[in-house]
């Protein structure tokens, strides 16, 4: 095992051990048990439906029927919703109240107002999504997206109109599951405000209603990971592995940089960097947790994760730079040559160091925050086994990066890593701008023509499009540079 | 070279972007503030300005001035009563009323507490001065707690308690009403049980209306303890099993439907006890002030889903009754939060007073005989008369909730 293995393993183990630690130790209160749907709750809702109905139709006598069996559930169900939550029976009661006097009045269209209003209030109270007397929120992750499975099956089978209606009482009980959701991930609690909208409207255009399918599915894949009440260790594993690749690729390339040059205080400068970076995600990510709430924490989080993504991108375009042009194998030895083992200046090792911490700072405190989400959900044991796990296969594809990046020639080898720290540096500038954009550091401003990836970190503005477009076109220029120059050096230097 | 000025331009860049950034964007979107926290002190500042400006040395001198006007009408008016003249007390009732609307709005925004009391007994003084039969006794009871009412005005300080204190005293006070009207109630039940023992229907159909009156002031609050309102004052519509059925309804039906007070005896006894087991209840009574502003809204909701609509007095269409009784337990909780409404927003102080003076006066208008007319007997017009006025209530009301 190398040098660099050696150390990165000896860290992620002290960290997976305290983890392991916390994670047993701390007893995550649940946040309130999921509200079974009542089935009186449920008659009363379907009363509703029909009086909405003979609302319409004009029939006022059968809608006074059904109001009358509306205010039967009322006054056998009051005391109840008023010991769960007053604000909700004091909005059931105003509207009941208003809908009487509209009837009394002969005002149909308000009694029609109102008693959608009651619906709404009604299908709240049904799914727990209503503040308590205690100030939670009771309607669990898991009913959401039981409801978006619902919601995508009535648009599977053509009933568009109850689709969109179950979509649109969906976007309003996202608040009270978005604090949940932003949580544990940034990124998909951002995708799935915007599938929100999106299917919104694709439901209400009659051209567009096929591209709904599949905005359902991506939604429900996404959500329902963070809503599964059984996690188990791989579940711990993915969120290192997932959230760690880009991290992973950074540390990588630099690793195999510093091997390249045969610079052992280059690798303890990466490996340094990376060490004060998990150790800075996993303090923070503590203190956030047991003395502030990750929903409070939320704009500080995407100031971070904008900060750091900018100036990490800053730097990657450099050493992208930097490995491009001592891709060629002649000034790859001269500039080993001419320097001693001490190759790298004391500024240069600094910055990879540096690039290392922001690498892994940018994805890292999210990270740390939804796993210790997570520690409240399965055994002590089972987390610190899947932290371990995710950790280690980092630390082997960190270890084949380097091997391979060592094994072969210099050329293929800098010019991809070259290019994919290019990606990198790309995607970091788009994703960091958005951070910032989210946090209100910079202005949100949206551009229709501008293409949107959030993969690829292309977001339809041009506070992050423009930087994106001025790094590709520095790439291009200097690739065209370097070309030039190196035809224009003649072949003499080809040998 | 190339690499280091390549680096100092994508920084300069970035440091222009985030510089216009911030200039523009600024605190806009910056954190959480909640909307409704700056709009509501917006409205308490500018509610508070008119009130600062209106010099304290007038507000006091018309006080002073109003008071002791109102104290000359009020020992006139114990004259006319101890005299048993009904026209010179029509007619005063109507100058004491005139000189309160005078001043009454200082005396609200400076002395909240000492407002409560004088209106406590000067708008059933007014009622009567409307009704083509006076009870001699009531008015008497009420024109002797004016002339208290008003001496202590005269006597007040202006009171410089905090807005939260204020609104400790009020839920205070309104847990002694709540255990007064109980008491009452207790008391008439009994006398209402006895009437409908002894088989005496026309006198238990009088003291029912009495009852029903101490019940429906305070009825969110006896619908708190869990199955007393049911056993109490369930209709029959309410209820899966008819033969289950008890409480003020039943013997109502009885008495007004089936004309018939056999077998009734037991269902007197069950009013009796499960009245007495409220009275019970209501004294480990401990209210938020939330609960007592919600209560508000409640009597008003109350009054318009199932009074208004004529199906609570089913078979004795003492509607009115009932709605009255709703109203006033209203005005009740209105009162008591006065001085906290003072000092959020005087200005919706103003509109309630108004609201309740226009509903009273209109309910006024149906009083016959010294009772409300059966509720069978007004016309469409002037059951959405009525309606009308409900909502409007019921809107100003639901602003209140902003006190606390």
């Amino acid at each position: 095992m190398t040098e660099s293995g050696r150390s990165i393993l000896r860290v992620l183990l002290v960290l997976t051990i305290w983890l392991a630690a916390a994670g047993s130790a701390s007893v995550a209160a649940l946040p309130g048990a999921s509200y079974a749907a009542d089935a009186d709750a449920e008659q009363a809702a379907a009363d509703i439906d029909k009086l909405l109905q003979h609302l319409d139709a004009g029939d006022t006598a059968a809608a006074k029927q059904d109001f009358a069996a509306v205010k039967k559930w009322w006054t056998a169900d009051k005391n109840d919703v008023k010991s769960r939550s007053l604000d909700l029976a004091m909005e059931i009661d105003g509207q009941i109240a208003s809908i009487s006097l509209a009837f009394v009045s002969g005002n149909l269209d308000e009694a029609k107002a109102q008693a959608s209003n009651l619906r709404f209030s009604v299908t709240n109270w049904k799914d727990g999504a209503y503040t308590d007397n205690n100030g939670k929120s009771q309607l669990t992750l898991s009913t959401y997206v039981l409801k978006l499975r619902s919601a995508a099956d009535l648009a599977k089978h053509g009933k568009w109109d109850e689709a969109r209606s179950e979509v649109k009482v969906l976007q309003q009980q996202w608040l009270a599951v978005e604090g949940d959701v932003v949580s544990r991930s940034q990124s998909v609690y951002n995708d799935s405000e915007r599938d929100l909208v999106l299917l919104d409207g694709y439901l209400s255009d009659p051209n567009k209603r096929d591209q709904a399918g599949p905005i359902f599915d991506r939604m429900i894949d996404s959500l329902a990971p963070l809503a599964d009440a059984h996690y188990s260790w791989w579940d711990a594993a993915l969120i290192p592995i997932r959230e760690g690749f880009e991290a992973l690729l950074v540390i990588g390339a630099l690793l195999m940089y510093a091997k390249k040059a045969g610079s052992k205080p280059a690798r303890r400068w990466v490996v340094g960097g990376s060490a004060v970076g998990l150790a800075t995600c996993v303090a923070v990510g503590f203190v956030v947790a047991l003395a502030l709430s990750s929903a409070a924490f939320g704009r500080n989080n995407m100031l971070i994760n904008g900060w750091t993504g900018v100036l990490a991108s800053v730097l990657l375009l450099y050493v992208s730079y930097w490995l491009h042009r001592h891709s060629d194998a002649k000034r790859w030895s001269r500039y080993l040559a001419s320097k001693s083992s001490q190759a790298l200046s004391g500024g240069r090792m600094f910055s990879l160091g540096l690039l290392a911490f922001f690498a892994i700072v940018r994805e890292g405190l999210e990270t740390v925050l939804f796993l210790i989400g997570m520690a409240g959900k399965m055994p002590g044991a089972q987390l610190a086994a899947g932290i371990a796990a995710g950790f280690g296969v980092l630390a082997a594809a960190a270890l084949i990066i380097v091997k391979a990046g060592s094994r072969l020639p210099i050329r293929p080898v800098f010019l991809v890593s070259s290019v994919i720290v290019f990606y990198l540096c790309f995607k970091f500038m788009g994703s960091g701008i958005h951070s910032l954009q989210m946090a209100g550091v910079l202005p949100a401003t949206i551009q229709d023509g501008l293409p949107d990836f959030a993969s690829l970190s292309l977001y339809p503005s041009w506070y992050s499009t423009l930087p994106q477009l001025l790094f590709l076109a520095a790439g291009v220029v200097a690739v065209i540079v370097s070309v030039w120059t190196g035809r224009r050096r003649g072949p003499a230097t080809r040998s | 070279m190339l690499k280091s000025s390549l680096s100092v331009l994508t920084l300069a860049g970035l440091l222009a972007l985030t510089a216009c950034g911030s200039n523009s964007n600024g605190a806009a979107n910056a954190g959480s503030a909640s909307p409704s926290a700056s709009s509501s002190q917006g409205a308490s500042a500018t509610a508070s300005a008119p009130a600062a400006s209106a010099s304290a040395a007038g507000q006091s001198g018309a006080i002073q001035e109003g008071t002791s006007s109102m104290l000359d009408a009020v020992k006139q008016l114990q004259d006319a009563i101890a005299k048993q003249d009904a026209a010179g007390v029509k007619t005063l009732g109507q100058t004491i009323n005139d000189t309160w609307l005078s001043f009454e709005n200082a005396v609200r925004q400076s002395f909240p507490l000492e407002y409560t009391d004088v209106e406590k007994y000067e708008m059933p003084i007014f009622s009567a001065s409307a009704y083509d039969k006076i009870d001699f006794d009531e008015l008497k009871a009420n024109a002797d707690g004016l002339a208290d009412a008003l001496t202590k005005l005269q006597n007040a300080k202006p009171t410089t308690e905090s807005s939260s204190e204020l609104l400790k005293q009020a839920v205070a006070k309104y847990q002694d009403y709540v255990v007064d009207q109980t008491n009452k109630l207790v008391t008439q039940t009994q006398a209402f049980v006895d009437a409908v023992k002894a088989g005496n229907a026309d006198q238990a159909k009088t003291e029912y209306a009495k009852a029903r009156v101490y019940y429906e002031n305070i009825e969110p609050i006896a619908e708190s303890f869990g199955d007393l309102d049911p056993k109490i004052d369930a209709r029959l519509a309410d209820v899966d099993d008819p033969n289950a059925w008890t409480g003020f309804h039943r013997i109502e039906k009885a008495l007004w439907q089936d004309n018939s007070l056999d077998g009734q005896d037991r269902y007197a006894d069950q009013l009796m006890t499960d009245v007495k087991a409220l009275q019970e209840q209501v004294k480990t009574l401990k209210l938020e002030p939330k609960a007592m502003v919600a209560g508000a809204m409640e009597l008003l909701n109350e009054a318009a889903t199932s009074k208004i609509t004529g199906e609570e007095e089913l078979y004795s269409h003492l509607d009115l009754v009932d709605l009255a009784a709703n109203v006033d337990g209203s005005k009740t909780v209105y009162l008591a939060i006065i001085p906290a409404l003072n000092e959020s927003n005087t200005d919706l102080a103003d509109k309630l007073d108004q609201a309740f003076m226009k509903m009273e006066q209109s309910l006024a208008g149906y009083v016959k005989n010294g009772q409300y007319v059966a509720y069978n007997e007004l016309t469409t017009d002037q059951v959405r008369q009525i309606s009308d006025q409900l909502s409007e209530l019921s809107n100003l009301m639901s602003q209140t909730a902003a006190i606390l």
